[in-house]
């Protein structure tokens, strides 16, 4: 039986890794070029393949004050951007260049928006942490 | 015990992501589309219609990707297929990108007046597109363009054209059949080869797909 809070790692480094694989699907393949905002997720994100990945291998729980900024970058970057496509009013700017817009609504999975998925990843990742945390802490 | 049943874990997830990319890197490379029927009428052309290879090339005149393209490689593309009449050139102008439009009205209304001088002047927009920061402006400068080279357009007709209903109407049109033909995301430059579709190739993956497709006619 393996415990907990090691799978609460492990399902946080899962999640990073397909956050990795569905990224590089839609740049590589779909040739969807990543616009600023997108790159800053992006960096956000692929760091936790390796150190997520390297600590559910040592099994090293002391991973917290490393991995979690990460996430919360990325979801302040993804919920700049999701206001920014839902909400043209607020006049949010980023320094996205004209050809590749951060304002363009991409949309996958039927309604979700590329920045939207994002942001619902990072609350998963933020929330696995914290889990994994609370556990070690008990 | 428990750690190793972790780090096997741990190791078959790599190994499952390692194959995925493994496996994403090789549709990258082997990835071509099915051909798609194409609908071309008063698009500029160049080149022989009889030519084995029908090229649509899909171009934002204000995306960077298609600028560069055609800077760098038109010429070649001219020399070694149009003008040895392997392929029938077609440019679809699109307008998806700030300040476009102006610009595909003004060659789209130069095309109306010959194809030979719409390339020309297309070719001269290329070279050096002007930024300018209202569509009044642009269509001034590309105006002077046109008359600086001293192009065989009538810049009268060219100038009351640019900003007509009937030539926004075509621009509409063109870019909601780009938009259609790319699955709802404009991508440009997009090539179609006989129908199949190239999304923002380099030169060497256009020349290796009119190469393979060439061999086919080879008698």
């Amino acid at each position: 039986m393996i415990p907990k809070q090691s799978l609460f790692l492990y399902l946080a480094w899962t999640l990073s890794c397909i956050g990795l694989l569905v990224s590089l699907y839609l740049s590589e393949l779909q040739h969807l070029l990543p616009c600023s905002l997108c790159w800053y997720q992006r960096i956000s994100l692929f760091p936790l393949v390796i150190i997520l990945g390297v600590a559910a291998y040592k099994g090293f729980l002391g991973i917290f004050p490393y991995a979690i900024p990460f996430p919360f970058l990325g979801l302040f970057f993804s919920s700049w951007q999701v206001l920014m496509q839902e909400f043209p009013n607020l006049h949010l700017s980023a320094n996205c260049s004209q050809e590749i817009s951060c304002g363009k609504k991409i949309l996958v999975l039927g309604k979700l928006s590329l920045p939207l998925l994002t942001l619902v990843l990072c609350l998963a990742l933020i929330t696995l942490l914290f889990f994994m945390k609370q556990k070690k802490s008990r | 015990m428990r750690t190793l049943s972790i780090k096997l874990l741990v190791l078959s997830t790599a190994a499952v992501c390692l194959a995925a990319l493994f496996i994403l890197s090789l549709m990258h490379q082997r990835e071509e589309a099915a051909p798609i029927p194409l609908y071309t009428v008063n698009q500029p052309m160049l080149g022989s219609p009889d030519a084995p290879l029908q090229v649509v090339s899909f171009e934002d005149p204000r995306c960077n990707a298609c600028i560069l393209f055609h800077r760098n490689h038109f010429q070649d593309l001219y020399e070694n297929y149009i003008q040895k009449g392997l392929i029938h050139y077609t440019v679809y102008l699109i307008a998806d990108l700030p300040y476009s439009s102006i610009v595909v009205q003004t060659l789209l209304c130069a095309a109306n007046q010959s194809k030979d001088t719409f390339f020309s002047l297309l070719n001269l927009y290329y070279a050096n597109p002007p930024e300018a920061p209202t569509d009044q402006e642009i269509a001034q400068e590309l105006i002077k363009i046109a008359s600086l080279a001293k192009l065989p357009l009538n810049l009268k007709t060219l100038s009351s054209c640019q900003f007509s209903t009937a030539i926004q109407q075509q621009v509409l049109s063109n870019t909601d059949y780009g938009r259609i033909l790319m699955g709802g995301v404009i991508r440009t430059p997009t090539i179609f080869v006989n129908g199949t579709p190239l999304v923002r190739p380099s030169y060497k993956e256009l020349t290796k797909l009119l190469q393979k497709k060439l061999k086919k006619y080879d008698p």
